[in-house]
């Protein structure tokens, strides 16, 4: 049976009168980049949040979100946490403040390790050397602190975080919003060469449609809510049919403007 | 670079010769040669003795012949109306007015380490109940609800006809250490909330939950290292004021009991016998002194911490 990794129905999420998301369905293949773009407050954020069932308790979901066949919304907090950061994993727009000052790197790497897959000390360390140097970070620096690493660094060390379980789902939410340019283009090449590598889905959510032609294979164009674009990268890059969608493709300065 | 400060050699000199003094002391104030411990041994005949050290009137020094003559060492504090040696006593009722303030200052931080991160993590309306609870608490004098809970629970022994002196001692200090701890956890709570609330706003701590850290796991090795500091600060400043408090309680009668002596009772005995007539004045000073002494001790200590782990409230 080929099953989609993550199917969403009718997805709904309000707090309080506040709709942030409405209605939103959509489907992510094996192997398959989806990327969610909008600006901020259109929903894309509290979607990724929803998947993972890390929404505050104020909020009121209904809907399906289907990931691998079982329906996450229904799931009990203990089933969902075990799916956390071992099938499904998610990288911040932060990676500045979100990784534990007071911890090694390795120590944080290796703990998603300790928790899923109950390894001794010695296999959680060669696990996570291993996929340091896959993002490449050198792995003798398994036991510095976050304060020692440039922006693109930290990223790097959140992305080796999210991996080291081998997840099937990949989350990156604005993984380069926080970083300069030639950064955030390394670190959109080694999100490339991962996915190609490991062949694993991808949701990609950003503010930037040019950046994510570059990843996607399909991407949705969310605002206020809802999804008023969807399609493969190339065709609502070059043939938009909505108006915010071509309003979001102008939006983005380019040099010549400039000059 | 912050420079950093180190504990001066004397201090530490100090206080480790305070301590040796004071477990050496313990020792031998509790020694028992057949005629009871030390710090209970009544002799009427060395009664209201001055420190040895003091010049004697006539009636003294005659007494004091008397006492060598029968074989009494000398006593550097002076003896109490019963001819009690009061350095012992002040040593073995500062053995208990510390044990009584750090297992106080213990179930005061450990209950309100646990309503603080309880109340911060459940949020909601189960915060705004226990947090009015505190509120609510700290309304009522505390010391108040120390003497009604200490009365209570001697009452309990007294009638109980078949229950041992000593285990009735041992009810009277438990129910006033008990006493003591319930009623200081209510800072500890408030200020452990206010950082567990800022430390899970944290966005590492998302990526924790992101990565499947269990709630058990998240607090043991996430949450409460970032505590700790925070914790051992409160701990050290909660213990003198327990000892104030346990020795406030025994100078009204109600805390310790004699003839379990502690710091509060023996001053209590002291204030007695200040009267212009007779003024035996060691009895009412060296309790004080040792009461004094430590809480300044203790306060330094938590001071000096509390600039060590935030460094922003040094002055």
């Amino acid at each position: 049976m080929n099953q989609s990794v993550l199917q969403i129905n009718d997805l709904s999420i309000s707090f309080g009168m506040q709709h942030a998301v409405e209605n939103v369905s959509f489907t992510i293949e094996r192997g398959e980049t989806l990327s969610i773009v909008g600006e901020s407050g259109s929903g894309k954020s509290v979607t990724a949040m929803a998947i993972l069932g890390l929404l505050p308790p104020t909020a009121r979901v209904s809907g399906e979100i289907f990931f691998e066949g079982s329906n996450l919304l229904s799931a009990t907090p203990k089933q969902i946490r075990s799916v956390r950061g071992d099938k499904i994993a998610m990288i911040f727009q932060e990676p500045m403040s979100s990784l534990n000052p007071v911890f090694t790197i390795g120590e944080q790497i290796e703990e998603a390790v300790f928790i899923h897959r109950n390894e001794r000390k010695k296999v959680a360390k060669s696990m996570a050397i291993e996929v340091m140097e896959e993002v490449g970070l050198d792995g003798e620096r398994f036991s510095a602190y976050p304060h020692e690493f440039s922006g693109g660094m930290r990223q790097r060390v959140m992305i080796a975080m999210a991996l080291v379980c081998e997840p099937v789902l990949l989350i990156a939410d604005e993984p380069t919003t926080a970083l300069d340019a030639t950064t955030s283009r390394q670190i959109m090449e080694l999100l490339l060469e991962i996915k190609e590598t490991r062949g694993m889905s991808m949701l990609f959510i950003s503010h930037n449609l040019h950046l994510v032609t570059s990843i996607a294979d399909t991407v949705c164009v969310m605002q206020q809510g809802g999804i008023v674009e969807q399609g493969t990268a190339a065709s609502v890059l070059k043939q938009p049919s909505h108006q915010y969608t071509r309003e979001l493709i102008d939006c983005i300065p380019s040099l010549s403007v400039v000059r | 670079m912050a420079q950093k400060r180190g504990i001066p050699k004397i201090w530490i000199c100090a206080v480790t010769l305070a301590a040796v003094v004071f477990i050496l002391g313990f020792i031998w104030a509790v020694s028992d040669n057949g005629d009871g411990r030390r710090f209970e041994r009544t002799n009427v005949a060395a009664a209201l003795m001055p420190p040895s050290w003091w010049h004697y009137s006539e009636i003294q020094l005659e007494q004091a012949e008397h006492l060598k003559s029968n074989g009494v060492s000398r006593t550097l504090f002076g003896t109490d109306q019963l001819g009690r040696d009061l350095f012992a006593r002040c040593i073995v009722g500062g053995a208990i007015s510390i044990c009584v303030g750090l297992f106080a200052a213990c179930i005061a931080v450990f209950v309100g380490t646990m309503w603080g991160t309880i109340a911060a993590v459940r949020g909601g309306k189960v915060d705004a109940a226990m947090m009015r609870m505190v509120d609510i608490l700290y309304g009522l004098p505390s010391i108040m609800l120390v003497v009604l809970i200490t009365v209570a629970a001697n009452s309990l022994t007294n009638n109980a006809t078949s229950i041992s002196h000593s285990f009735q001692e041992f009810v009277n200090v438990l129910a006033l250490l008990a006493a003591i701890g319930i009623v200081s956890w209510l800072t500890v709570s408030r200020v452990i909330r206010g950082q567990v609330q800022s430390i899970i706003a944290r966005p590492a701590m998302d990526a924790c939950r992101v990565i499947g850290v269990g709630p058990i796991r998240t607090y043991t090795h996430h949450l409460f290292p970032a505590l700790l500091g925070t914790i051992i600060v409160y701990a050290t400043l909660t213990v003198p004021t327990a000892i104030l408090s346990e020795a406030f309680l025994s100078f009204l009668g109600i805390g310790i009991r004699e003839p379990l002596p502690s710091w509060g009772n023996l001053a209590a005995d002291g204030l007695g016998q200040l009267n212009p007539v007779h003024s035996r004045w060691w009895l009412l000073l060296w309790p004080c002194l040792c009461i004094a002494m430590t809480l300044v001790m203790m306060n330094w200590a938590g001071q000096s911490l509390r600039r060590r782990v935030d460094p922003r409230s040094s002055v």
